[in-house]
């Protein structure tokens, strides 16, 4: 294989990985998040509304890890507590809008799209964005953001 | 016990408890800051222990640069141990010195002795070590197990961090936070050989922004040898073995972003024990302290302020030439603590630490003049996240120390021999952790740690002239703090199929200006014979190497470790001058093994503790001996019956595979057992 078809086949993968959407959040990734989210300082009343946008994760699993928020699925809206996103353009609209953006990927907080996403294999990573959480206009607890990835 | 304010404990609970819990978290989110650090929320969050006590930075326990084991609350439940030494003694490479039902001394890494003063043991970051020979009573610390959320030992100095005595290791125990954590239990315990013990403990919310934490307990009981006959003991176990302890620790929500705590604390102990110079006596200890703490979030970082004060009475009842004397006095230590804890960018943390502290003690037998010392220590910690998969860390601390002595002029010495003695020290911390893989770590680490003279070792009792070439027994203000360097390597590897661990480490440490008490080291000083409390003879050092495999499946949970040591000592003073031999009284060879095993209502633990054979100094009726020790295979069991959600029995005992068990050159002892009925509420 010359130079020119390694640069093409590492380009066409490269157009095939960025085109490809990120995996659902599974049930533990939620369960994490929804944890990292009690280390919001913001006031969260009970009842909150929390939006899970499509593809972004199980909206039962969101339900089950958030009991006491009123989940539902659709896009990110005013009043949101917080959004599960499938994308950093998802991420970048619920911002606008104030709302805590909960990405199922950790290209959406490398984009500064989303205020937190979690790994949960080989172990628990929490990815947070300095920027996105500006924008939201949220801060986490201090002991908190010594243990998480900021990005 | 309930950990309150988050999503954890709601997580555990019952469905309704569950859905009530998560509105009061959501709800409650705005006002847990939690400027102080919510250790059981970020463990749920996480999966694993959390600590600070590595780096003063929050960190998990796998990243943390430091060889370090954590003890939860569970385990020191299971275990059925019923003092603190007992806890510690599970912990591979610590050593623990039984001289008594209670009075014990622990050791990190060997070096262990009678009034061991290596080790920097702390509740909440409150010293509790006692300042006049830098020893820990153990059951002098005013806390109940009940309360205790972790007990976190770090293995190595970690002077950079915490200052003085943190030389072979630090002790951190760390209990229920008053604010985030509900706990309530009460518990009655009655055994052999007269014990009898209580302890209450109690969390109480005032208000949302205002929580308080009581605890309260104590114990009666035959000290060992009671029926051994044996003279010495007889002589000073007149009360036999006696506890006292209550504290009040709070912790307030002043603002969103400050928080206040105020804790004070109480204790009496009364037991028999080994001093330092390997002496049987009776220690009979009354301390109370005063500690408040402000913490807050700024845009300079987490700063955290604390100032505490300790206080301490004691008397060590001896026996001398068939009859019994005592000496006794008081010490007082302040410390005042700054540090500022900074995220400067996403990878790199900075803490800057300062620190006063204040040790003073009064003469005896006769009060009249004063011995102290004054320290100004400044710090500075940088940690590094380098890449994903390797983190270095690089912690310093400068201390400047002056003496200062009140009263009659300290003969044989002078007044200027205090006032213009001072000393600098610098102590350090390295370490790099690079996890290789998603299951191995490797911790390469070096530190050296400052063992500051204590207070008996400069103290100078004259509160009237002595008569000419009359021998003096004083303390030395020109004596050296002694210096303890540590080299280590560690490889960790998870487990997965034993949902466990196995660790693997070497060490080299070396320890200089080694302070001790040489009883026939006779000094001249102004024409007067004097005998130094505190006085420099030389250096040990030490090889080690330590493996341990822990792990849990299904209802078993189970550990085994190995701790291998070689001490090689280089003193300066004539053999068998100082009751000191580190290379015949560290046992080479420890083997621990615990396993325990929890099904329906019930749980079971069964530890073992096999050290090979010893000998170590023990002084007598005829002068002082070197004794051989063959503690062999020792036992602790511990079986538990939930009889509800909120009442347990429990049945546990010590030294249980021989009805005598030589522990130490102390007196045996005996087989014990007790039970204990808990109610949590």
């Amino acid at each position: 294989m010359n130079k020119n078809k390694i640069v093409l086949v590492f380009t066409t993968l490269g157009l095939w990985a960025g085109a490809a959407s990120a995996a659902e959040m599974d049930a533990k990734q939620v369960t994490i998040a929804a944890k990292a989210l009690g280390f919001l300082t913001v006031k969260a009343p009970a009842g909150a509304k929390v939006v899970v946008t499509a593809g972004a994760a199980p909206v039962a699993a969101v339900q089950a890890a958030l009991p006491a928020a009123a989940v539902a699925a659709g896009d990110a809206a005013p009043g949101a507590y917080a959004v599960f996103v499938s994308s950093a353009a998802e991420g970048k609209k619920a911002l606008a809008k104030g709302t805590v953006t909960v990405g199922n990927e950790v290209a959406c907080v490398d984009a500064g799209a989303c205020v937190i996403a979690v790994e949960t294999t080989p172990k628990v990573t929490i990815y947070v964005s300095k920027a996105a959480a500006a924008a939201a206009g949220v801060e986490f607890d201090p002991n908190f953001k010594m243990m998480v990835t900021e990005k | 016990m309930k950990n309150t304010g988050t999503f954890k404990s709601v997580l555990s609970r019952t469905p309704s408890r569950l859905v009530l819990g998560l509105a009061g978290a959501l709800a409650a989110a705005s006002g847990a800051q939690a400027q102080s650090m919510n250790y059981g929320s970020l463990e749920d969050l996480f999966g694993e222990a959390v600590t600070t006590s590595a780096t003063g930075k929050p960190q998990r326990a796998s990243e943390a640069p430091a060889p370090m084991t954590i003890i939860s609350a569970d385990e020191i439940a299971h275990s059925g141990a019923r003092t603190i030494p007992d806890v510690l003694n599970r912990v591979a490479g610590v050593d623990v010195e039984s001289w008594g039902v209670s009075g014990a001394d622990v050791g990190v890494d060997g070096y262990n002795q009678g009034n061991n003063p290596r080790l920097l043991v702390l509740v909440n970051g409150r010293q509790v070590y006692l300042d006049h020979y830098g020893v820990t009573i153990w059951s002098a610390i005013p806390v109940q197990l009940a309360e205790i959320r972790q007990i976190e030992v770090v293995k190595g100095p970690q002077a950079a961090l915490f200052g003085f005595n943190a030389v072979s290791g630090v002790v951190n125990i760390i209990t229920f936070n008053p604010l985030y954590d509900s706990v309530g239990s009460a518990q009655v315990t009655v055994g052999t050989q007269g014990q009898k013990e209580i302890s209450v403990v109690k969390s109480v919310k005032l208000a949302d922004n205002l929580g308080v934490r009581l605890s309260a307990g104590g114990w009666n009981m035959d000290e060992y040898g009671t029926n051994s006959g044996n003279s010495i003991v007889a002589g000073q176990r007149s009360n036999g073995s006696l506890r006292r302890t209550a504290s009040l620790d709070s912790l307030a929500q002043i603002s969103p972003t400050i928080q206040a705590g105020f804790e004070g604390t109480w204790s009496r102990a009364d037991q028999f024990e080994v001093g330092a110079i390997q002496e049987p006596h009776q220690g009979i200890y009354q301390t109370h302290s005063f500690k408040g703490t402000v913490k807050a979030d700024t845009d300079w970082g987490l700063i955290d302020a604390t100032a505490y004060s300790n206080h301490l009475d004691f008397r060590l009842r001896f026996l001398n030439a068939g009859t019994t004397g005592e000496v006794g006095t008081s010490t007082d230590t302040t410390v005042v603590q700054l540090q500022d804890l900074l995220k400067l960018t996403p990878s790199l943390t900075t803490r800057v630490g300062l620190e006063y502290r204040n040790n003073s003690i009064d003469s005896y037998p006769l009060s009249g003049s004063t011995t102290g010392y004054q320290d100004f220590g400044l710090s500075n910690m940088y940690d590094w996240a380098i890449a994903d998969t390797v983190s270095l860390t690089v912690a310093g601390r400068w201390d400047h120390t002056w003496l200062n002595h009140g009263g009659f002029t300290p003969v044989p010495f002078t007044q200027a021999d205090y006032d213009n003695r001072a000393f600098d020290s610098f102590s350090y911390n390295v370490g790099v952790v690079w996890r290789a893989t998603a299951d191995d770590t490797v911790t390469v680490t070096a530190g050296r740690g400052i063992q500051s003279p204590t207070l008996l070792e400069l103290n100078n009792n004259t509160v009237s002239q002595p008569a000419p070439n009359s021998l003096i027994i004083t303390g030395n203000p020109n004596v050296n703090p002694t210096v303890v360097t540590n080299y280590e390597l560690g490889y960790q590897r998870a487990l997965a199929f034993l949902n466990g661990s196995a660790k693997v480490s070497v060490f080299y440490q070396k320890t200089q200006d080694f302070k001790t008490i040489s009883l026939s080291t006779i000094h001249v000083v102004a024409g007067y014979p004097s005998l130094f409390v505190g006085d420099n003879f030389g250096e040990s050092t030490e090889w080690g190497a330590e493996t341990e495999l822990r792990g849990k499946v299904g209802g078993v949970r189970w550990s085994a470790s190995w701790t291998w040591l070689n001490p090689s000592d280089h003193f300066t003073f004539p053999a068998g001058a100082a009751p000191v031999d580190y290379q015949k009284s560290t046992p080479k060879n420890t083997v621990k093994g615990n396993v325990g095993y929890d099904f329906g209502r019930w749980s079971t633990d069964l530890f073992l503790v096999w050290k090979s054979d010893y000998q170590a100094y023990y002084q007598t009726m005829a002068g002082v001996s070197l004794l051989s020790v063959s503690p062999g295979l020792t036992a602790q069991a511990a079986i538990s019956y939930k009889v509800s959600d909120d009442f347990s029995l429990t049945l546990a005992g010590s030294n249980l595979l021989r009805d005598q068990t030589q522990l130490s050159v102390a007196p045996k002892a005996e087989r014990r057992v007790w039970g204990t009925a808990t109610y949590q509420f």
